[in-house]
């Protein structure tokens, strides 16, 4: 007895293990229960999965779609954008951006600053209540007024009790 | 050592780029390119099973739930090897998990065998020669066929069944199984040497 004609038998044997087929049509069948069962998976998934995470799973399924949600929203902000030049053009006033330039209004200031020099001061002025504040002067607004001049204020000390 | 035929398989192997379109479109979610992929290789995929747990049932199963599952996990397929031998791990992956779990429960469900049978002339030379047990039917010999590739453990049965039985080469089992050739080879004689001995009495001496 020979190792070689063992297996040859052996070989031989096991090709009946190729006539064992299924039922007939059974091939046929196949991929439509797949596909069917795949098709009731998604739809439960669907079901069980908030609203933003199917919209960011679309992203990842279409590129396309991330691309074309992106340029959208680039195109609503250059209109924006635009848009928002041109109103600026229509009403200077309305600008948001204070003028660097020294308008009629920042003269009042200095106007009323100079009257108060020219005037005496009222009796029984607190001047400390004037001079010196609690308050942190803000960022936006300069602590020598707008124009960047020094106001001068008279002052006059009450000795008297 | 016995040389391993090659098997007429109904579909043959598709071109890589056919193959790599098809597996695009169902990564996009498009199911007619994944039944397209389906049915070229259910055939496989299910008699791979099949001959592993001996039942058509359980078979069936294990092949649909192999399908779905290489389609949800479409997005990590990197390419790295072909879809066909990806996919074949999936399966041979769930065969093997869940032989392990049902271990002490082996019922068999046998296909029928098709009427070729009885013209395959390996088989005619098996039934008519001189074998100690010649009156033994091909149903006795299909069944105690199967009995003695489920004594076989897992790795071993599955080179048999990929080898003898599918006439895949020793290369694709290796990919399949992720080992290397030697390994391959030494369980495919150790797995002969097991069945020879198992079936001492249908095989001829």
């Amino acid at each position: 007895m020979n190792e070689n004609e063992n297996f040859e038998s052996l070989r031989q044997l096991l090709s009946l293990k190729r006539h064992e087929v299924p039922p007939p049509g059974y091939f046929n069948r196949f991929s439509g229960q797949v596909i069917a069962r795949i098709r009731a998976g998604e739809r439960e998934a669907e079901s069980a999965t908030p609203w933003y995470l199917r919209f960011m799973q679309m992203f990842e399924m279409k590129p396309a779609f991330a691309s074309s949600f992106a340029s959208a929203l680039c195109l609503l902000l250059l209109f924006g954008i635009v848009y928002a030049e041109q109103s600026d053009q229509t009403t200077p006033q309305a600008s948001l951006f204070p003028s660097t330039a020294m308008s009629s209004e920042s003269l009042v200031p200095n106007q009323v600053a100079l009257n108060s020099m020219s005037q005496p001061p009222a009796p029984n002025v607190n001047v400390f209540a004037d001079s010196i504040s609690n308050s942190a002067p803000s960022s936006l607004q300069p602590l020598f007024g707008s124009s960047g001049n020094v106001f001068a204020q008279q002052a006059s000390f009450n000795f008297s009790r | 050592m016995i040389k391993a035929e090659p098997i007429e398989r109904e579909s043959e192997t598709p071109a890589p780029e056919h193959e790599s379109a098809l597996v695009a479109r169902a990564r996009q979610g498009d199911l007619q390119a994944y039944d397209e992929l389906i049915k070229r290789y259910q055939e496989r995929i299910y008699a791979t099973i099949y001959h592993m747990t001996s039942n058509h049932e359980d078979a069936n199963d294990l092949a649909q739930e192999s399908f779905i599952k290489a389609y949800s996990a479409l997005k990590s397929f990197k390419g790295g090897s072909s879809f066909y031998t990806w996919l074949y791990r999936i399966a041979v992956n769930k065969t093997i998990n869940f032989l392990k779990q049902r271990k002490n429960r082996q019922a068999m469900s046998l296909n029928d065998i098709d009427f070729q049978a009885e013209h395959d002339p390996d088989l005619v030379a098996l039934v008519s020669e001189k074998t100690p047990r010649r009156e033994a039917g091909l149903n006795e010999l299909q069944e105690k066929l199967n009995e003695a590739l489920l004594k076989l453990s897992e790795p071993h049965r599955l080179v048999v069944v990929l080898h003898d039985v599918q006439g895949q080469s020793h290369e694709e089992i290796a990919k399949v199984m992720d080992c290397n050739i030697g390994t391959v080879r030494s369980r495919l004689f150790y797995a002969r040497q097991q069945l020879q001995s198992y079936l001492s009495d249908y095989l001829k001496k």
